[in-house]
């Protein structure tokens, strides 16, 4: 064995490429699970470690359900005898450019010894009695690119204001792009006087708490509102999931067929080693251990690049959760022994997996054979392989089409996928006999005929890629196939000219009537929205007949809907609130109120991508009633043709201080900014997975000129001269790409309808119109020829270089 | 081993040691200490100076003083259980003033830091339990009026001719009612009561120096009655000590005979006893005298040394002419180290007549300066 291993060892002495591409591969799948798997993380602890990580871990919190949480409640518990250390807590989102940042106010002098400022300390001697003291970890001040002292300018709804930053924390990356402030500079500067977001207190006295908590007020423990942040970053991480397991696929593929190509080359060494008398069982032995080596050296590479790229590519991932679930994430990821182990233990097992076939092969190689003679037709075998890649897209199908929960889904579309792995080998064989039957008898058509003759060789490298090539543009597809639908979505229902909204306080029914008055207004609309405690929201919308019509039902009458709403007896409901609850028209919901829960009829269902948690639409009165709540949140102004913006503009500006106009466009340009933010990570995923791609490729052309030495030295030695063969290989590596491409066409549709029509709705309850989005095909299919003729110049012109004579007399 | 094999073994070895370190905890910041010393001493512009006598008057004058940049109320006391059992305790409000900030518009401006410490010595167990808490000077989360002293919900109310200590923390919780037993005694000159060179550095400072106390104490789940003695400090000022005064020993011992006697021994940087030191020695009858730096002569007689490598001073012997006194007092057990926010020394201890070993009275010691901060 020791002898094997040393010939191992010089095997790859000599070829460190291939040793290189062997560890590239299975570090590339790995570092993409890893990378998903703890950029996941971060969106379930985005919630509240930023406070935890300032006043101790396991504590509860006081909330008001309803909105802001008075500050004389603090001052009550705080003095009442046997009082917890309670700390006093406002947060609040700022902007900086594009970035969110989180503004944590707290009274440093409230924390207790177990949190990380000093109520004594430096840092608390700084922050406190300055208007616009701010201080930040060292990481934050790192990514601001601030150093001590600076002033940071941040926009706060509209406002901007000036931080400085006076002293740096200590503290771990639940403090990332968090700005930390004294509570009292902070309700001046944001003008929240008597106002606190909620009180943090230790969970051993959760009791204590509940005793003296007046009614109106909940506790909420660490549990819930973890729970509440898994449920509300649900959807983005079933599809960071959906993606990783993707990008596992490809991965595995990628790894067998360097596996398949490393034995390749070898054939001939194992030929001997088998003539000499080592057996079959010690060749097997000697591969599963050189894959065992391979694939923990891969995937410990792997676990460090995943920790680099999850690092680089969770501002993609932070942005949208802040921008769509007002969570700012902590910058950095947080990795757990556990996940390092799981994911390391995964990619061993499945490499070695994977390999199981390869390994069956070189058992089959007899001994003393030196060159390659494989029996191809076996593998062309009919019967029941001939079927699987069918059987399994059926199967997956039917999985996918039977139920409507996300992971059966998932699994659904991991087996359909595992079809279009296995068909596209055959598939593309097809192809190539159609294109060499076109070619003729020329060296085209002998090169393609010589391509065909490998094909078990191929078959891997040849699904690795239409497998990565149909996922990039099945992704791309569903993107813009869904930015079209929500542009279309918000094109509609934004028809107001132009929409009002004040940055501090909000608007009143007094208001409202001010403005209807003035000339430029020809018709307003207005909405008032409340969020419900399972994070859904209602709305009440006063609207007018051109509002109207911005609705797109999906299910019910439209018209006899506006009727049944306008009288106050019913609701609409958004396409995810019907599926969450599964409503439909006619259903009964019921609505806890402020004055108590009261049952609406469910009139229709309409289209709505504003909240993955579901929305209830009802009439502003009714809301109004209900909620005592006479606010608005915006005004939608339609103005007279001959308006004067002008003295519109000046007309806000006299009457409401903080007014602010947003024309139609801007709001749609807006909506469809967030939702380029959220959907970037699908991109650079996706980025990701062709790179893979193209590994997989390199290695499998590299496999193709390596192995057929011996016949492209046969085609010279008959008088083909060098150009002429470096033409065959060229050849043959842009056919095998294109043959990939065909087959990632159809594959890539069929990823984009499963995305769509099936993993977005069960993801996030919303669906989307299928559209045939062409534009990542038209980038990713030359940008795929492209790569086969440039992945085959090297090979070509080191094959063409070659002197025949030596390959010749080997055979 | 072969090279090949060897890096790779390193490289292994370094992968891993960088995905362990990703995985860390991220590290408890090291404490910040406040330096009520450094506080005592440099005092700003804004705030005002104690130079001169002035009448005080009560109880106006148990009330806070603002305009000064630091002030506290301050008991110790040594108590006994029913069964015999040794305790101590400390309750001390301090109020450090900041210099005058920005106009805020919020309920939670302030102009002053409160900090309580509450600590208990068992005496038995020999174990020390402190708690320490702060508060701003805004929402009424601390305060001090002629009738109520408190720190959220710590607090010595003023009923009838006592004072009622009520302070719980997680551990331990102290309910004491305290009467005084003789006159309060106005330190120094009728309440000056100098401490540097300059006329301004000084306090203003009066003291009760015997109040009966009884109650109950509370140990883990253990409530337990108690009965002794206490007293009460009350000092405010602004830039106390001179630059090179480093700290103070504060001796309030309670005789057997029926007197009182207090030590405040100030010290230089170089451990050297300041000439303005001075001390009070007061009689069963109220009547006191105070006793100049001269007067007196005490000379450490033990030292301990803390976890972090400070020394601290815990037993002396104390000669006071004057009273007749040849005295050592005795820490009754070492750790009674506060290490929160300020680290000092403040322990009950034991008065022994040096003549003949008898235990001649209890007391209370503080010792500042000695440790980090």
């Amino acid at each position: 064995m020791r002898l094997l291993l040393e010939s191992s060892r010089r095997f790859f002495y000599r070829h460190p490429g291939q040793l290189l591409l062997a560890l590239v591969g299975i570090a590339a799948g790995v570092a993409v699970v890893t990378g998903v798997a703890l950029m996941r993380d971060v969106l379930i602890d985005a919630l509240d470690s930023a406070t935890e990580s300032l006043s101790g871990t396991d504590t509860v919190r006081v909330v008001d359900p309803g909105g802001a949480l008075d500050e004389e409640v603090f001052r009550q518990l705080a003095t009442t005898r046997g009082a917890p250390d309670l700390v006093p807590v406002l947060s609040s989102r700022l902007r900086l450019g594009n970035r969110m940042l989180e503004l944590v106010a707290i009274d440093p002098l409230s924390l207790g010894p177990s949190s990380i400022i000093r109520p004594a300390g430096t840092a608390t001697g700084a922050l406190v009695g300055q208007a616009n003291a701010a201080m930040v970890t060292e990481r934050t001040l790192q990514r601001l690119d601030l150093a001590p002292g600076e002033t940071l300018e941040v926009r706060h709804f509209g406002q901007t204001l000036q931080l400085e930053i006076v002293a740096v924390v200590q503290g771990g990356p639940a403090l990332d792009d968090r700005i930390i402030m004294d509570l009292a500079a902070a309700q001046h500067l944001i003008g929240r006087r008597g106002e606190l977001s909620f009180i943090e207190a230790p969970s051993s006295a959760s009791e204590w708490l509940r005793q003296q908590l007046p009614e109106n007020l909940i506790l909420i423990d660490a549990d819930q509102r973890r729970e509440s942040a898994a449920s509300l970053t649900a959807g983005m991480r079933a599809n960071l999931t959906a993606m990783s397991l993707l990008s596992l696929a490809v991965g595995l593929f990628v790894i067998y067929s360097v596996l398949a190509f490393l034995l390749v080359q070898r054939r001939r060494t194992i030929g001997m080693l088998r003539a000499v008398g080592v057996t079959q069982g010690q060749i097997q032995a000697l591969l599963a251990m050189e894959t065992l080596v391979l694939a923990s050296l891969g995937a410990l590479a792997g676990l460090v690049l995943g920790t680099l790229l999850a690092t680089a590519l969770l501002d993609l991932v932070r942005q949208p959760v802040a921008e769509l679930y007002r969570m700012v994430a902590s910058a950095g990821v947080r990795p757990g022994v556990g996940l390092y182990a799981s994911v390391w233990l995964l990619a061993v097992v499945m490499a070695l997996a994977s390999v199981l076939g390869v390994l069956r092969e070189a058992q089959r190689i007899p001994p003393g054979q030196l060159a390659r003679t494989v029996h191809e037709s076996q593998y062309n075998s009919a019967g029941f392989w001939q079927w699987l890649p069918w059987i399994l897209l059926i199967l997956g199908g039917a999985v996918i089409g039977m139920t409507r929960s996300l992971p059966p889904v998932l699994a659904g579309l991991f087996v359909m996928l595992s079809g279009c792995a296995l068909l596209a080998p055959a598939g593309g064989m097809h192809l190539l006999r159609q294109a060499a039957r076109l070619a003729g008898s020329g060296l085209v058509a002998r090169a393609i005929k010589m391509l065909m003759s490998s094909r078990q060789r191929l078959a891997p490298a040849v699904s690795a890629l239409s497998l990565a090539l149909a996922l990039s543009a099945g992704v791309g597809m569903m993107v813009l196939g869904f930015r079209a639908t929500v542009d279309d979505w918000v094109s509609r229902l934004i028809n107001a000219d132009t929409y009002l909204t004040v940055s501090q306080g909000t608007l009143d029914s007094a208001d409202v009537e001010t403005i209807a008055a003035w000339p430029e207004v020809t018709m307003l609309t207005s909405s008032r929205q409340f969020r419900l405690d399972d994070g859904s929201m209602v709305v009440g919308y006063d609207l007018n007949p051109v509002a109207w019509s911005g609705f797109e039902w999906l299910d019910g009458d439209g018209e006899a809907a506006r009727a049944a709403v306008e009288s106050g007896a019913a609701v609409l409901v958004t396409e995810p609130m019907a599926r969450r609850r599964n409503l439909d028209p006619g259903d009964r919901l019921e609505l806890v109120t402020l004055t108590g829960p009261v049952d609406f009829e469910v009139a229709a269902v309409y289209r709505d991508y504003s909240t993955d948690r579901g929305m209830v639409a009802m009439i502003g009165w009714r809301y109004r009633e209900l909620w005592e709540d006479d606010r608005r949140d915006s005004i939608g102004l339609y103005l007279a043709p001959d308006a004067d913006i002008t003295a519109l503009e000046e007309r806000i500006a006299s009457q409401f201080e903080t007014g602010n106009l947003t024309s139609r466009e801007s709001v749609r340009e807006q909506t469809l900014g967030v939702f380029d933010r959220t959907f970037r990570i699908s991109w650079a995923l996706a980025i990701l997975v062709g790179l893979i791609a193209a590994i997989a490729l390199i290695s499998a052309l590299l496999a193709l000129g390596l192995e057929r030495g011996r016949e492209y030295a046969t085609l010279r030695a008959v008088g083909l001269p060098r150009r002429g063969l470096a033409g065959v290989v060229l050849t043959q590596t842009t056919s095998l790409a294109a043959i990939a491409v065909a087959m990632a066409i159809p594959f890539s549709l069929l990823i984009h309808a499963v995305l769509s029509l099936a993993v977005q709705p069960r993801a996030f309850g919303w669906s989307i119109a299928l559209t045939w989005p062409w534009q990542p095909l038209a980038v990713l299919v030359p940008l795929a020829l492209a790569i086969g003729v440039l992945a085959g110049t090297y090979p070509a012109w080191k094959i063409a270089g070659r002197d025949p004579a030596p390959l010749l007399r080997a055979g | 081993m072969r090279l090949d094999a060897a890096v790779i073994l390193t490289l292994v070895a370094m992968a891993i040691a960088w995905l362990a370190w990703q995985t860390r905890e991220p590290a408890a910041p090291a404490v910040e200490r406040l330096n009520v010393q450094g506080l005592m001493s440099t005092g700003g512009e804004p705030f005002r100076r104690v130079t001169e006598p002035v009448p005080m008057s009560f109880p106006d004058d148990h009330a806070l003083h603002p305009g000064y940049q630091y002030e506290w109320w301050y008991f110790t006391g040594n108590l006994d259980t029913a069964a015999g059992k040794r305790l101590g305790y400390q309750f001390t409000l301090f109020r450090f003033a900041s210099p005058p900030g920005e106009e805020l518009d919020s309920a939670w401006a302030t102009n002053a830091t409160w900090m309580a410490n509450l600590a208990l010595s068992d005496g038995r167990h020999r174990r020390f339990y402190p708690a320490e808490r702060f508060a701003r000077s805004a929402l009424d989360l601390a305060g001090a009026d002629q009738d109520r002293w408190w720190l959220r919900d710590w607090e010595v109310a003023r009923r009838g001719g006592s004072w009622h200590l009520n302070a719980e923390h997680d551990d331990f919780a102290l309910a004491l009612e305290l009467t005084a037993t003789r006159p309060l005694v106005l330190q120094g000159d009728a309440g000056y009561s100098r401490k540097g060179p300059d006329p301004g550095n000084a306090s203003r400072y009066y003291s009760i120096p015997r109040l009966a106390t009884s109650g109950t104490v509370r140990i883990g789940d253990e409530t337990l009655p108690v009965e002794g003695l206490s007293w009460l400090d009350r000092e405010w000022g602004s830039n106390a000590l001179g630059e090179d005064q480093v700290g103070w020993d504060w001796f309030a011992l309670h005789l057997d005979d029926g007197r009182d006697v207090m030590l405040a021994r100030i010290r230089y940087v170089d451990g050297t006893t300041s000439e303005w030191s001075y001390g009070q020695l007061v009689f069963p009858d109220g009547s006191h005298r105070y006793l100049a730096a001269e007067e007196y002569e005490a000379t450490v007689s033990r030292w301990w040394t803390d976890a972090n490598g400070s020394r601290w001073p815990l037993d002396w012997d104390i000669e006071i002419p004057s009273a007749d006194l040849d005295i050592q007092t005795r820490a009754v057990f070492d750790h009674q180290h506060w290490q929160g926010s300020v680290d000092y020394w403040e322990g009950m201890i034991d008065v022994i007549d040096i003549a003949d070993g008898r235990k001649i009275g209890r007391g209370y010691l503080e010792l500042s300066g000695y440790g980090e901060g």
